[in-house]
């Protein structure tokens, strides 16, 4: 490249996160022909930012440039904005070449995107939420790296251009290639992808057709659900297979979700949207941040990793007590609050919980043919350990009851009566959400299991009969008031997949079977 | 601070319980809570003990006891430990018959501490609390071994509810039997763990526990006079019938008897609720069994 004395300053645009909300950031690059060959980032850059420096060299030499004997300054603004990552390595490139050039890019551009030695560009996370921000910013050119295309064309409103390595780029700045910006996909590779995916895991679970039956309720009214039993009767399959029940992603929650795995950068290249819900089941030894969310800068944790979708679990007494009892805020309101001293920061959280847990320690406690091991203070301070505020938020209790060889082989050659429907049991699932959506019409909730007791007297007004049956229910099983309501709640769900208006004894007595015991 | 305010009572007093004299080694003193003087010491008292690890099968049988086989004019006696004792003291103070406790401790502790709830219902509803020894001290192995022989000596029947191999209730059983009370035990399956105790205790000099008027007779009661029968098994519908016929041959699990009576599980959660509200099934963990 022939050199020519000039010195220019460029101006670019990129995208910086401040935890997880997306802020603008320019990139001033300054290229002297005076002064010591230097190249310097100034900009409370973290280490990956500063080590762009040998990236973008390296990649310039590649691509067949040279810029060693220059004096180039590198200003992320404002400056008081912690930077980190290695997505400004392309705006950097893009700025050296510019003021090289004397080009001068448009400033509703923005570039985002790594580089590799080579001078091609890396796959690199958070496009979706830059294609999101350049949108509502009013900024028109999106570059990122075309591995990223499918990602951050998922939003409409600017027109992204997918690269895939620096000379083409550079072509296209200096106006010889240009390049076309991609189709926005809008939703139409979601619902192809829909109806491939319906296949159901749920049916091939054996037996337990109770804990089935529970979990087709929960899912159909969104209730919180604790699955009891020995170890080894299917608990932990129970639950992996309550996702294939689940009604599928709207749009808009979709397009949540995505945006959190997004964020995280855990979407698929190929297909980035995430159209089924997601089901989390992190380990009974996770931290309290890996759970909640924390970190700096702040990473989302399990319970957002679980939006929309199913937070699973297992062995749920084994869980840290603060973890437990920090979940007590997503369960309430759908949201989690991270408090910092330097701010807080409201993460999405709306799950559907499944838990998990034995009888006692060490599993056996009421196994019909396996002795238990524990004390009686070791099997009432495992029960304690789910407190009090916890099980309010659970309506649906189920056991998995173990199996004898020949009870197993009874129940392999019986059809499966845990669900008797006619349609197939997604659509009816699907259909009982649909309803209760209608019926919440004007409220805030959207579920069955998210009714208070005003919304409760109002939408499950109860027969005379029925009445009277929930009383003797109550005397009989000495129900505390919590339950009594928790109780008509589930009712509620069970009339809806019975296309029920009214709730009626029969609905009563199957979901008096889920109660806390 | 508990209400009552205990006393103590010498062997040569008027009040010391006579039973208790039978002892070879009868306690010199005693320390009180709650009325002795009150008559409970004349009605006819049944010892009930058992584990404390107790099965929710335990306490269906001790609810049943309450129910159905027990004399209305009884008291009972217990030794205040957690499991089927605190379960027979509950009972008792909910049917309105009054119980005793006889702690393994200092008279003004409270062992377990987790029965503090108990500790002041006991005395507050005419029952009485007993300890030989004074003030806090605490509970040492011996002390309950001593405790037992008080519950034997003070109990005209003893019920051993549910007793594992090596069950302190076998101790109290073997002094009720010294003493020539009659030791009833509650019947359980050959391989029904948790339930040795029961069966060595049949095997020797223990009969077994029956429902109707067995408590009666060996009280010289009149026959009659249960707290309460509850069960209603003439009102069944045919389903229910079904389901209550199975339970009665086997006790089964929900999903079970959907394969074997081939109804559709969210009928049978629904008659095993009837069920229960009539009260003639009841569940231990996930299992029903008819009443």
């Amino acid at each position: 490249m022939k050199l020519t004395g000039f010195t220019m300053l460029v101006k670019l645009n990129c995208v910086s996160f401040k935890d997880l909300q997306p802020t603008s950031i320019t990139v001033e690059v300054y290229v002297s022909s005076r002064g010591l060959p230097a190249f310097d980032i100034v900009g409370l850059a973290d280490k990956a930012v500063d080590e762009s420096k040998h990236r973008v060299r390296t990649a310039f030499r590649s691509t067949g440039l040279d810029f060693a004997d220059k004096k180039i300054t590198v200003n992320l603004a404002p400056a008081d904005i912690h930077k980190e990552g290695s997505y400004y390595d392309l705006p950097i490139a893009v700025g050296i070449y510019c003021a090289r050039q004397g080009i001068c890019p448009d400033e509703t551009d923005v570039f985002y995107g790594e580089l590799s030695l080579d001078g091609s560009l890396r796959s690199t996370p958070r496009t979706l939420l830059v294609s999101i921000f350049a949108k509502e910013t009013g900024f028109r050119r999106l570059f990122i790296p075309s591995y990223n295309l499918h990602e951050a064309a998922i939003y409409t409103g600017t027109e992204v251009y997918g690269i895939r390595n620096l000379s083409q780029i550079f072509e296209h700045l200096a106006g010889k290639t240009r390049l076309e910006p991609a189709e926005n996909l809008q939703f139409k590779a979601f619902s192809k992808k829909l109806n491939r995916e319906s296949n159901n895991s749920f049916t091939r679970v054996i037996g337990q057709f109770q804990a089935k039956r529970a979990l087709e309720i929960s899912a159909a009214g969104g209730h919180n659900v604790l699955l009891t039993g020995s170890p080894g009767t299917g608990k932990t399959m129970l639950a992996n297979a309550l996702v294939s029940i689940l009604p599928p992603l709207s749009e808009e929650e979709s397009l949540e979700v995505t945006k959190i795995y997004s964020y995280i950068g855990e979407t698929n290249p190929d297909l980035p949207l995430i159209y089924s819900r997601p089901f989390r089941s992190p380990h009974h030894t996770a931290s309290f941040a890996g759970m909640i969310g924390g970190g700096n800068p702040i990473t989302p944790g399990e319970v957002t990793k679980a939006h929309r979708g199913v937070l699973f679990l297992d062995e749920m007494p084994e869980f840290a007590r603060n973890i437990l009892e920090a979940l007590r805020q997503p369960l309430q309101d759908g949201v989690v609050n991270i408090t910092r001293s330097r701010g807080s920061t409201m993460l999405p959280a709306k799950f559907m919980l499944v838990g998990a847990c034995n009888p006692c320690p060490c599993g056996f406690f009421g196994h019909p043919t396996k002795e238990c091991t524990c004390s009686i203070s070791q099997i009432n301070g495992y029960k304690r350990r789910l407190s009090g505020p916890i099980l309010d938020r659970i309506d649906l209790f189920a056991s998995t009851v173990p199996l004898n060889p020949d009870e197993l082989e009874e129940s392999l050659r019986t059809k499966d009566t845990s669900y008797s429907g006619e349609t197939p049991i997604i659509e009816n699932i699907t259909k009982v959400r649909k309803l209760q959506v209608k019926r919440f019409k004007g409220e805030t909730i959207f579920s069955n299991s998210e009714m208070n007791r005003d919304h409760i007297l109002k939408y499950c007004r109860l027969k005379n009969s029925v009445e009277e049956f929930l009383k003797s229910v109550t005397t009989k099983m000495t129900l505390s008031t919590r339950s009594y309501f928790k109780l008509i709640k589930v009712s509620r769900t069970i009339a809806d997949l019975d296309e029920c208006g009214d709730i009626e004894v029969e609905h009563m007595a199957e979901a008096a079977q889920y109660r806390l015991r | 601070m508990s209400k009552f305010v205990s006393y103590c009572v010498d062997a040569s007093s008027a009040v010391y319980p006579g039973k208790l004299r039978m002892l070879k080694d009868p306690p010199k003193s005693i320390y009180v809570k709650g009325d002795l003087d009150g008559g409970l010491l004349s009605r006819g008292i049944v010892g009930i003990v058992g584990s404390r690890k107790i099965f929710q099968y335990s306490r269906e049988i001790l609810r049943h006891i309450f129910r159905e086989v027990l004399p209305i004019n009884v008291a009972t006696v217990s030794g205040f430990m957690f499991g089927v004792d605190t379960e027979a003291h509950k009972l008792s103070l909910e049917n309105f018959i009054p119980t005793i406790a006889v702690l393994p401790c200092g008279i003004d502790a409270i062992h377990p501490v987790s029965n503090y709830a108990l500790y002041d219902k006991i005395p507050g509803s005419g029952g009485l609390i007993i300890s030989e020894y004074p003030g806090f001290s605490a509970p040492k192995k011996w002390t309950f071994v001593n405790r037992n022989r008080i519950i034997a000596a003070l109990s005209d029947i003893l019920i051993v509810v549910q007793a594992g191999e090596k069950s302190g209730s076998l101790i109290t059983a073997n002094y009720a039997n010294k003493l020539g009370k009659p030791v009833l035990a509650v019947t359980a399956g050959y391989f029904h763990r948790g339930f040795e105790g029961n069966l060595q205790l049949l095997s020797t000099y223990a009969k077994a526990l029956v429902s109707d008027n067995q408590i009666n007779q060996l009280l010289g009661y009149a026959p009659g006079k249960l707290i309460k029968d509850t069960s209603n098994k003439s009102s069944l519908l045919h389903d229910e019938k079904v389901v209550y016929d199975h339970l009665c041959e086997q006790p089964a699990s929900p999903d079970i008897l959907a394969v074997r009576l081939k109804l559709p599980v969210k009928s049978v959660s629904m008659l095993l609720t009837n069920l229960q509200i009539k009260g003639v099934a009841f569940e231990t963990d996930g299992v029903y069994h008819a009443r």
